[in-house]
């Protein structure tokens, strides 16, 4: 029945899809229309770029290149004035004589730093009050290289969590909350992949580590159809192809790890590569001061790599791949015992894409995606004759495809539409036990689901001052017999009360299917990744957002003002004191039910976001400041009462400025500022309960008294700020050569911001962490 | 194997180091005082007992003596379906509100009901018996091989499952030792975790969880064991064992604290009254 109705609903998109070309290629025929289309490249390096304005002025339309740099413009024939345009990027002013369709190649010279680009008044396509969507930020990976960062380790979900609305987590965290969400709330997209795990060293790092990174698009709300799966935001990663032209890398030395970035022709101007690697190295530099009987180390690492090959104009293929990972060892070694210790967890992705040219007005992508999470252990252990093994592991295996399909019938209409499919197979706990004269023991649990999706979105210029996207996508999942058919309407209206001021509001609703089991919120690799089943629904939301945006176009200033109202239902937390992974449970072998440990609940979060953003000049940056509430109820959790999330904040607030006043130096600075965290603190004491119960509680029953709360998140934290400098040195050489030394210091006036908080009675202490936190770097580019 | 945890906790103090600052708690915590009352009923109890006290703030700097926690002034009863009635008194030797179990019956399935006046307060709260209690009880000790637990003896214990129904137990046993050189000593088993188990995905089945103790060089080889196996509410397996998390856990900044369940009504009145059915089995192995 529910496969029925899936391909009922496909059928029915597609019969959409239909009637709109259909209208598009009548309407074409009867005014001599033609087709621009055709690709923007960066000079040199022959990146496709995408989000580039292509508009022009006399006829009031334009359009944005794609993903892959792709554009297509339905126009009546003359001659007509383009106008090419992306920040960062020199304006293009082309004229063309339409007479027939046309194909139009157009390479892109990146402006110097100073920035002393000229605005484009007519810029389209980038500028906030001028396209449709809303509540989406990009960044570009340019600025995530200058704004400062802990211990010089550039970090794009740090430089986003700068943003109004994307909020971090604990002091240091690369966790991200947005809107009220929760991390695994977050879909985390690098070239088509989701990556489960984003945190290196506990959360301190993110795995993006900036330098093979082409472009980051986040959407916290008014999500685009092609999105799904999770119910709070999108980020999405590209990789570059890699250089065409010319081979080409970067060095990065830095205090804790060192990076490599190689990029360039395997067959000039067909077939590119690009290699990025990154290493900590602390485990290594202390190897030799170490004990032979006792040795440790830390590291973590990450490599990306992609092929890129054209086969011609219309056909495409992307091959990236990703590895990341972080290992403990350590050894103990005395007479004849032997103790082996391995902790290592991290991501592999890897996507095949294929791009395809249907025509000047149709373009495919195709993708093949792999995704794995791993966490495992490993203790060995030897004394005399006698061995005692234990392996563990849990992951998640994501096998993907996925197609979607760009349609440009005329300048009205952008759609978009596709389809996905991907297969994945959790594996909870996979364990196994050797121990002399000992029974074996393996235990296996594994989950698989099949989680599916067609959607069809079309942004459409209904007129000059007015633009709509809607959306819908059908989601459908299965485990074992049991089915959810899901049906998520989106959209988004913008009205341009003014050429340079809109209105938006947008509408989109949200379907996840797999859920982070977490009780730490700090992104520990011992979180895990489950999938829903018969007994746990799909978690739901349900988000409003209202907005205004205003250009300021001969300044390059942007303000963008958004409410936002978002109810979630389904949202999953674990019981009281439950937990699934805790080592204890792992020593032991002992099958344990993660359903029966589980409470599903509700959760709302509401708030405003201001955003003021310079973008072009030599001093560029932003002010963001979000005003925001969270709260959560569950019937089993907090007597059912509703409750502030850990991470409710009434007020956040970031200035980030960025001030290049000639091409040899760099100085930047943030500032952030919010209202403290909540704790859950046992903050009264009262008699043990403990006392009259015939059976001692644990090895304590002395009749004393016990700390306990009765509230969840009870406690709020003190207010968080810090400050933030770096300064970075450039020298030009020939052929393209550069050099920069880089300095920073995180928390310059080295604010004791609460980690965490305990008693040591009656006196409550604070435990602070990342006081000023110096940096050096030095990178050299060739 | 809980070297993660040790590196985890590594980690955060190194980057902690003289981070540590003192707070002033005043304007930060909630100051209001709950009446906290616990009674547990039983029918294998001889006495009736509950005990009230008040709450302070962690961060006062009053006394820390806990009989100036406790409230002896309360009237409190207990009362039955057929409104039979038992009033407590309070006892200087267990810091509690008493009666002889002989006062009330206190039954299998039967509910109760409790009756507190506290400061001219009303507290009421209400309980069930449950209606079973555990028959069969299988015990061993062995030598414990691991060194990742405390104690060089594992005491299994087997409990039978009280069949249909969904059932918590709490596990607990003594060990009497007594010396080559005379004199002897009780020694309470360490349960950890597995203090509290429930027939979950284990219904009708055989429930086994592991113990450990140290048996002492100079002692005779063959302990006696007092294993207690508790049959309880929900909401009082619920109650201790937040109270056994909360301080088995005391320290990690990564575990999140459990709040502890309430069924007294009446202005900030917080605590349990519950049923429960015990076992004992006496062994000598």
């Amino acid at each position: 029945m529910k496969t029925k109705q899936v391909i009922l609903a496909f059928w029915v998109l597609l019969m959409g899809i239909n009637v709109l070309f259909s209208q598009s290629e009548g309407d074409n025929l009867k005014s001599e229309k033609y087709t621009i289309s055709g690709y923007i490249k960066e000079t040199g390096s022959q990146e496709y770029l995408p989000m580039v304005s292509i508009y022009i002025p006399d006829r009031r339309v334009g359009t944005t290149t794609n993903d892959y740099g792709f554009f297509s413009l339905t126009i009546p024939g003359g001659v007509h004035k383009l106008v090419i345009s992306f920040v960062g990027y020199g304006t293009i002013n082309k004229t063309i004589n339409l007479t027939d369709d046309t194909q139009l190649n157009i390479d892109m010279q990146l402006s110097t730093e100073s920035l002393d680009e000229v605005i484009v008044n007519t810029d389209r396509g980038v500028n906030e009050s001028q396209v449709t969507q809303m509540s989406s930020v990009t960044i570009k990976p340019s600025e995530i290289q200058d704004i400062p960062a802990i211990l010089g380790e550039k970090d794009v979900i740090k430089a986003l969590q700068l943003m109004p609305g994307i909020q971090r987590g604990n002091e240091g965290s690369a966790g991200f909350f947005v809107r009220g969400g929760t991390p695994d709330q977050n879909l985390i997209i690098l070239d088509e992949a989701p990556v489960y795990n984003s945190n290196h060293l506990f959360g301190i790092f993110s795995v993006f580590n900036g330098d093979a990174i082409k472009s980051i698009e986040t959407f916290k709300g008014g999500f685009p159809a092609r999105f799904g799966g999770r119910l709070s935001s999108v980020l999405k990663i590209d990789t570059k192809n890699g250089n065409k032209e010319r081979l080409s890398g970067k060095i990065n030395v830095g205090l804790i790890s060192s990076s490599l970035l190689l990029e360039g022709p395997i067959n000039k101007g067909k077939t590119s590569f690009i290699f990025s690697g990154r290493r900590t190295y602390a485990d290594l530099l202390s190897k030799p001061f170490q004990r032979s009987d006792l040795k440790a180390g830390f590291y973590f690492m990450d490599l990306n790599f992609k092929i890129h090959h054209v086969f011609n104009e219309k056909n495409k293929l992307y091959w990236s791949n990703y590895f990341g990972q972080d290992k403990f060892t350590g050894d103990e070694k005395f007479d004849d015992e032997r103790f082996k210790t391995r902790l290592f967890w991290g991501n592999v992705t890897s996507t095949l894409r294929w791009n395809h040219q249907f025509s000047d007005k149709f373009f495919s992508n195709t993708s093949l995606i792999f995704s794995n999470y791993n966490f495992g252990l490993k203790y060995d252990e030897k004394i005399n004759d006698n061995r005692f093994l234990f392996k563990l592991s849990s992951g998640i295996n994501d096998y993907g495809i996925k197609a979607d399909f760009d349609y440009y019938p005329n300048p009205k209409h952008s759609i978009r539409f596709g389809v996905a499919s991907t297969y994945h197979s959790f594996i909870p706990k996979q364990s196994k036990l050797r121990a002399t004269e000992e029974d074996n023991i393996d235990v296996k649990q594994e989950i698989k689901s099949l989680e599916s999706a067609v959607y069809a979105e079309d942004d459409w210029k209904i007129s000059n001052s007015l633009s709509f996207s809607p959306g819908v996508r059908v989601t459908h999942f299965n485990f074992k017999s049991k089915s959810y058919l899901n049906f998520e309407p989106r959209a988004t209206i913008a009205w341009n009360i003014k050429p340079d001021l809109a209105l938006k509001a947008s509408y989109s609703k949200m379907n996840q299917y797999i859920h982070l089991l977490s009780n730490s919120g700090i992104g520990l690799p011992t979180d895990l990744w489950v999938s829903s089943t018969d007994q746990l629904k799909p978690q739901v939301s349900q988000q409003y957002a209202l907005g205004l945006a205003k250009d300021f176009l001969e300044d390059g200033y942007s303000i963008t003002l958004e409410g936002y109202y978002k109810k979630m239902d389904d949202v999953i937390s674990y019981k009281e004191g439950a937990s699934f992974l805790l080592l204890e449970d792992l020593e032991t072998g002992r099958e344990i039910d993660w359903e029966e440990n589980i409470t599903t609940g509700q959760g709302w979060a509401y708030g405003a976001e201001l955003l003021l953003r310079k973008k072009t000049g030599k001093l560029t940056g932003w002010l963001g400041y979000t005003l925001s509430w969270s709260e959560r109820q569950f019937d089993e959790l907090n007597q059912g009462r509703k409750f502030f999330s850990r991470y409710d904040r009434r007020h956040d607030l970031s200035l980030v400025g960025i001030y290049k006043p000639n091409e040899k130096i760099t100085l930047s600075g943030s500032w952030v500022f919010s209202t403290g965290n909540n704790f859950n603190l046992p903050d009264r004491e009262a008699l043990s309960n403990a006392s009259n119960f015939p059976i001692p509680i644990g090895l304590f029953n002395s009749g004393g008294t016990t700390p306990f709360s009765t509230e969840r998140n009870n406690f709020r934290g003190e207010s968080y700020h810090r400050l933030d400098f770096g300064v970075q040195f450039h020298k030009k050489f020939a052929k393209n050569r550069e050099r920069t030394w880089a300095f920073s210091v995180y928390n310059i006036y080295g604010r004791k911001n609460p980690f965490f908080y305990y008693f040591d009675d009656p006196q409550l202490k604070k435990v602070s962490i990342l006081q000023f936190i110096p940096a050096i770097n030095y990178t050299y580019k060739f | 194997m809980k070297s993660f945890q040790y590196i985890i906790i590594a980690i955060v103090t190194a980057l902690c180091t003289s981070c540590e600052t003192d707070v002033d708690a005043s304007d930060l915590l909630e100051q209001q005082q709950l009446i906290v009352i616990n009674g547990y009923l039983s029918p294998q109890d001889t006495t009736l007992k509950v005990q009230i006290s008040k709450s302070k703030s962690r961060a006062s700097n009053g006394s820390s003596n806990t009989d100036d926690l406790i409230i002896k002034n309360a009237t409190v009863t207990i009362t039955d379906e057929n409104e039979n009635e038992a009033a407590l008194v309070y006892s200087e030797s267990s810091f509690s509100y008493e009666a002889p179990a002989t006062d009330l019956a206190i039954l299998p399935g039967q509910q109760y009901f409790l009756t507190t006046m506290v400061e001219g307060k009303e507290y009421k709260a209400a309980c069930s018996i449950p209606l079973n209690i555990v028959q069969n009880i299988e015990s061993e000790v062995r030598e414990n091989t691991s060194d990742d637990f405390f104690g060089n003896r594992v005491l299994k214990v087997s409990i039978e499952d009280i069949e249909d129904q969904r059932n918590f137990y709490i596990v607990g046993a003594k060990v009497l030792q007594i010396f080559d050189g005379g004199g002897d000593s009780e020694f309470d088993v360490d349960f950890e975790f597995e203090q509290f188990t429930t027939d979950s995905n284990r219904e009708n089945s055989v429930i086994t969880v592991d113990g450990f103790f140290d048996l002492f060089s100079d002692a005779q080889p063959n302990p006696q064991v007092k294993i207690q196996v508790a049959n309880a509410e929900e909401i009082l397996y619920d109650a201790l064992r937040a109270t056994f998390l909360n301080d088995y856990n005391d320290g990690d900044p990564f575990f999140e604290p459990v709040i502890a369940p309430t069924n007294i009504e009446g202005e900030n009145g917080f605590g349990v009254f519950a049923g429960y059915q015990i076992t004992e089995k006496e062994t000598t192995f």
